[in-house]
């Protein structure tokens, strides 16, 4: 082994150059890594803090498992109580409430503070400002129903139902928690905690971050709003509690996204962070008698003991999940695991693995072309080696011994420049980082695994060839055939095969979701970047062939000097244009993908010019005519629309086991006159019919319950034309009304042209856009009044006038705030005119969609470019070692008159075939993975479902493929100049010592 | 003569050269006021003993380094003072080089390696007329297509000939041609320079340290610690015996004291 590591350590001080190279190219991916992972670490390491913070006064807290039955029993209470490990428990009620402060003026303010998703609530408006996202109101269908908020959005008789506690979104919902326990359960920061032997007096305790909101301090009035009623209290005190941990909303517990109506269970009943305390009674009071315990908090006489804590733990755990309802207990542990499971953390993560799979990869072809070079240049060396009985082991040893020093400079390398690089940053802009940075046992084993995993894979080929040469070879110079296109086809056929396997995993083969994707992540993905690798020796000898004379004519040089300039050495040049394939092609699947996902989202051509929605109030049918005749709008070209959001009778599109864009349980149903809208020659709605016809579709829709849906509402549901389903009108669930599938129509952007405009009158997300009569819908939804209407404009008017001009009509029949979902009031996203006329149009919603997708697609490819830019150094290496390989034949042809121009134009060309290479191979390989992502994702992501076209982004595409052929360039600009001034005489002179 | 020779009285003339090498922090002088003057169609062959400094002569002849002091005179033309892309350009029309050992471009045919100067020129078409001819004559045209590893060292050195008159140089500058061959292919080649010199009239300067190859030339030039103790011209030794012995006297000539 010592003759080995001295082999080894003398090869790296004969090749100071390359080794350096090298090493800078591990040490800029180990950089990468350090700054991924680190991120990670730090979020990590907030979760004790976090958890501590968030527990508060208490040590554990027990909450409802039962979404059905989202309270905590009596019995439980009691029990605990009379625990001898416990010392204080405090059993809390948390209802949703709105919060408002009387004497704040202006916005409503507090509440409810944001959307909750799901349910309108009643209760007069103050003002009209969408800004602040609050929820609208909607007025009354029927004074007899004034009894409760969430009755009128259900479409329920009965009381408000306390199971349906307007879970957290993203945003707070104020709860009203009532509590006897004698101490608050955080700091308090100002006044006094409540007096639990008073309960009946109207004192409130506020969490600091909702007194602020509310602007409220200890003196000040707050009224409670709940249902109909409204309730007045005085508050007290303000507790401190921090914000709630990051994540803890979509944790382990949340429903987010997948159960629309459950109540809160798990992590996400625990204590709320916007609270409103108060003493059980006015609890009871103020929600009429709803309110239940669903949060008991515990605090154990020593704390600090671990066996205390873990005999507390078992006695608790199981006897909790076995009473009815369920319950849990929740300590700092559960609560650290589930911000580990929270989305925050999970993308940390997922990014961290990405960033070091990358690395790892990148290492690899960069050491693997190294560790190659070397073989191929000491062919004599290891004979000699061989001759003078060193063994086919030692010679392999001697090569991972190499690898291996390559992978711990760069590693070491890495972590001090990755580290050092973090600190500077986060000095120079702390906003960057607003988890603070950390260096944690991740980042060590991160790196290490990037650095020495990719050495450890790259030493395998290169250690076989070194071991295939025979002591023989010392005494005669061996030729090394060159590689033949015939010699590599196996190679290529098996890749081929290889490379085909995942279209089929994902576009053809039947299987369930799961197992789809399982196969797609372990099998498909792998087996296609393998194939790619075992094509690319085919492919640099068909680039050279066919390109070569290309570029040796533009380049100006004699087509033969170009001939097996790459081939020459094989290996060498495949390990480079790998590791240039590593960030390219990434970069070209994210961008493929990415466009791809995007296109059904992209409002199409069908869309009429200008969707206008009065907003307050509504027109009676006597005012349609007279926004037709408005200026600008186009009269026979204007609709009128009756619109509604019911909910589907069944869940036919699967959307309690999955929800998605297209698995919803409800719809947008718009009424219009069929003839207008897809008659004739040139309909309003230029919809392409993917079943049925426009003229029995138009004939049909005016004679009833039929109506038009879009493709992927077929797909999701299984329905076929002539098929029926039924809506829930909101004002008589109890009286469905039946619609017949009569048309199919292909409508992208249909989503993101409702989600601003207003037609997202009920929930958040819907299934579809159907299209059906325009009487038949006002009829069965009853709608007195028109909202909305679909017009083209006339170009030389424009929209802003037209707006204005409208709201003359618009003034005239105000009236209350429409229900609408919050981002149909965001003021950016449409054109508002006044408080009430607000116009969409499809070339304002594509030019948002494209600014935001384009961004978000760019800074999922920052990782690869990053990559890219490492690897090129990968490339310098390469140009460097075949410049030093050819050293005496450059020599000979400086000394034929080749000048020096012509020379580094030789070398140059080099680099620029490398990069086509490297171009080639990642636009196969990024248009087949991101097609087969595309595919995957209508199985598993919330955004699959709808048809998604291949689109490849050319010009995208095409700054990438700049990006590489510039580095690549740019990476030979260095040996071609150290080549080209060279005397001839010290070329031939070096090359033969080389020789 | 062959058509398209320049006809120059003195085709090449080197004037006071001196070439200098730092070699481990030490200055070595390979050549010292070396001054020598070549006519149109001479064969010239360069002796001397291992680091007397004859190819460096060569490679300041072939003007493929600069000397330190002195000139170079190609067909008038001092290779001296010209810039490189000059020099090159110039290099590739006017001389020809011959080097000891592997002369060729591995990944070229020997038609292409042939050619190399000509495709550098962009006048690769114009010597497709030529070509065959020269393949011919020096009997090659059944490897043309081979490529080196496929032909014998006596092949490799006839396309390295070939390469060196393809375009009518004035001068053809050939470093131990027969270094790496065997005797009887090595005088074979020195056979063919021979032919060239004597029926194409070219100019042919061979760098050697065997008397055998030597022979073959009409002069010889002495080289001995950098510089030129003597010339002499081969036509006045019976044999290569005596020649060889003559040499040995000029480069073997003893200080004083090491013949007490």
């Amino acid at each position: 082994m010592k003759a080995v590591w001295k082999l080894g350590t003398a090869y790296f001080l004969r090749h100071p150059l390359r080794v350096c190279l090298t090493s800078l190219a591990i040490v800029a991916a180990a950089c990468v890594v350090v700054w991924v992972v680190s991120g990670y670490d730090a979020v990590v390491a907030q979760f004790g803090e976090h958890a501590a913070e968030y527990l508060g006064h208490y040590d554990f807290f027990v909450v409802p498992e039962d979404e059905n039955y989202a309270y905590l029993s009596a019995e439980i209470i009691n029990a605990l109580e009379q625990d001898p490990l416990v010392a204080e428990v405090a059993a809390v009620s948390q209802t949703p409430v709105r919060l408002i402060n009387p004497n704040a003026g202006g916005p409503m303010s507090g509440g409810p503070l944001m959307f909750s998703g799901r349910s309108m609530q009643n209760g007069p408006r103050r003002d009209s400002k969408s800004a602040s996202g609050a929820i609208p109101n909607r007025p009354p269908r029927r004074p007899s129903d004034a009894t409760g908020g969430d009755q009128q959005a259900q479409g329920r008789g009965g009381p408000p139902d306390a199971r349906s506690g307007g879970r957290p979104f993203f945003f707070r919902t104020p709860m009203l928690v009532g509590t006897d326990a004698p101490h608050p359960p955080y700091p308090l920061a100002e006044g006094v905690w409540l007096d639990p032997d008073l309960p009946e007096q109207r004192h409130g305790v506020l969490t600091k971050s909702l007194a602020e909101q509310l602007g409220v301090k200890p003196g000040d009035e707050v009224l409670v709003i709940f249902g109909p009623k409204e309730f007045s209290l005085k508050v007290v005190g303000i507790v401190e509690q921090g914000a709630m941990p990051m994540g803890m909303m979509m944790g382990a517990g949340a429903t987010y996204g997948t159960k629309p109506n459950a109540a809160p269970t798990g992590l996400a009943a625990g204590p709320a962070n916007a609270a409103l305390y108060v003493s059980p009674f006015l609890a009871e009071k103020f929600t009429r008698g709803t309110a239940k315990i669903n949060l008991i908090n515990i605090k154990l006489k020593e704390p600090s003991s671990s066996s205390h804590l873990k005999q507390f733990r078992e006695r608790w755990e199981l006897r909790l999940a076995d009473v009815h309802p369920a319950a849990s207990l929740l300590g700092a542990g559960d609560l650290k695991a589930g911000m580990e499971e929270s989305m925050p953390a999970t993308n940390a993560r997922r990014q961290a693995w990405a960033a070091t799979g990358l690395s790892l990869l990148a290492a690899l072809f960069i050491i693997f072309a190294t560790l190659s070079m070397g073989v191929s240049e000491r062919v004599r060396q290891f004979a000699m080696m061989r001759a003078v009985g060193l063994t086919r082991g030692q010679i392999a040893a001697l090569i991972f011994v190499e690898g291996g020093l390559l992978a711990l400079l760069g590693w070491a390398g890495g972590l001090a420049a990755g580290w050092g690089l973090l600190l500077l940053a986060a000095k120079a802009q702390p906003a960057l980082f607003p988890n603070g940075v950390a260096l944690g046992y991740r980042c060590l084993l991160f790196t290490g695994l990037a650095a020495g995993g990719g050495a450890l894979a790259a030493a395998i080929l290169p250690a076989w060839r070194a071991t295939r040469v025979r002591p023989l070879d010392a005494m005669t110079p061996r030729q090394t055939p060159m590689p033949a296109l015939r010699g590599l086809m196996p190679a290529a056929v098996i890749g081929l095969i290889l490379i085909v396997i995942n279209p089929l995993l994902v576009f053809v083969i039947e299987a369930t979701d799961a197992a789809r994707y399982a196969l797609f992540e372990a099998l498909g993905c792998t087996s296609m970047s393998v194939g790619f690798l075992l094509l690319a020796p085919a492919a640099i000898v068909l680039v050279e062939k066919l390109l070569g004379p290309v570029f040796a004519r533009v380049l100006g040089l004699a087509p033969q000097l170009l001939r097996m300039q790459l081939t020459g050495n094989l290996w060498r040049t495949v390990g480079a244009t790998a590791a240039l394939c590593v960030g390219l092609g990434l970069f070209v699947a994210i961008q493929v993908w990415g466009y791809s996902m995007l296109q059904p989202f992209v409002p199409g051509d069908w869309v009429p010019d200008a969707l206008i929605a009065f907003q307050m109030g509504g027109l009676p049918d006597v005012e349609i005519d007279a926004v037709r005749k408005s200026e600008g709008i186009i009269p026979e070209k204007c609709l009128p629309l009756a619109v509604e959001q019911p909910k589907l009778a069944e869940d036919l599109t699967g959307s309690r086991r999955h929800a998605s864009v297209t698995r919803q349980d409800n719809v947008i149903i718009i009424g219009l006159d069929p003839l207008t809208a897809f008659g004739g020659s040139d309909p309003l709605l230029k919809v392409r019919f993917v079943q049925g016809s426009a003229e029995d579709a138009v004939a049909k829709l005016s004679q009833g319950r039929y109506c038009i849906v879009p493709d992927h509402f077929l797909s999701a549901t299984g329905l076929k034309l002539g098929d029926r389903f039924a809506l829930l009108p909101p004002e008589h669930p109890n009286k469905p009304v039946e619609y017949t599938i009569v048309g199919a129509v292909s409508l992208p952007g249909w989503h993101w042209m409702t989600k601003f405009s207003g037609l997202r009158r009920r929930e958040g997300r819907s299934a579809a856009m159907v299209f059906a009569g325009y009487e038949q819908v006002r009829q069965d939804f009853e709608l007195r009044q028109i909202n909305f209407f679909w017009t083209s404009i006339d170009k030389n008017v424009g929209v802003d006038r037209v707006g204005k001009l409208l709201q003359p009509i618009a003034e005239r029949n105000l009236g209350e705030r429409q229900p609408v979902n919050p981002q149909g009031t965001w003021s950016f996203a449409a054109r508002m005119f006044g408080p009430s006329i607000r116009i969409t149009t499809p070339d304002d919603v594509r030019e948002r969609i494209l600014a935001r997708a384009e961004a978000m697609i760019w800074a999922m490819s920052r990782l690869p470019l990053v990559t890219l830019l490492i690897t090129s150094l990968g490339v310098v290496n390469t140009v460097m070692a075949s410049v030093r390989a050819r050293q005496w034949e450059f020599g000979v042809l400086r000394a034929m008159g080749i000048t020096r121009c012509g020379l580094a134009r030789l070398i140059l060309a080099e680099g620029l075939l490398i990069a086509v290479i490297a171009c080639l191979l990642s636009l196969g390989f990024g248009v087949l993975a991101g097609w087969c992502g595309t595919g995957i994702s209508q199985y598993v992501s919330f955004f699959g479902g709808m048809d998604t076209p291949l689109l490849i982004p050319w010009m995208q595409l095409a700054m990438g493929f700049g990006i590489t052929m510039g580095l690549c360039l740019l990476a030979a600009v260095w040996p071609a100049e150290s080549a080209a001034f060279r005397e001839p005489l010290s070329l031939l002179q070096a090359g033969r010592a080389a020789l | 003569m062959a058509e398209g020779l320049r006809r120059v009285e003195f085709p090449l003339r080197v004037e006071h050269l001196t070439k200098r090498f730092w070699q481990g922090g030490a200055v070595i002088e390979a050549l010292r006021d070396v001054s020598l003057t070549i006519k149109q169609g001479e064969f010239l062959a360069v002796m001397g003993p291992s680091g007397s400094g004859k190819s460096t002569l060569l490679h300041l002849m072939a003007g493929l380094t600069k000397p330190d002091e002195g000139h170079v005179w190609v067909d008038g033309q001092d290779l001296t003072v010209m810039p490189d892309r000059v020099l090159s350009r110039f290099r590739r029309r006017r001389i020809g080089v011959v080097f000891q050992a592997f002369n060729l471009i591995p990944t070229l045919s020997a038609k292409d390696n042939i050619l190399l100067p000509l495709l550098a020129d962009g006048q690769a078409k114009q010597a497709e007329k030529v070509l065959p001819a020269l393949l011919e004559r020096l009997d090659l045209s059944a490897r043309a297509s081979h490529l080196p590893d496929a032909l014998s060292g006596g092949e490799q050195q006839r396309v390295a000939i070939a390469r060196a008159v393809i375009t009518e140089p004035s001068i053809i500058l050939a470093d131990e041609p027969t270094g790496s061959l065997d005797s009887v292919t090595g005088q074979s080649i020195c056979r063919l320079l021979k032919e060239l010199c004597r029926e194409q009239g070219r100019t042919i300067v061979v760098v050697t340290h065997e008397p055998a190859v030597a022979i073959w030339a009409e002069r010889i030039v002495v080289l001995r610690d950098g510089r030129i103790p003597t010339s002499f011209f081969t036509a006045q030794f019976r044999d290569l015996h005596q020649l060889a012995a003559h040499y040995q006297d000029v480069v073997e000539v003893m200080p004083e004291e090491a013949r007490q």
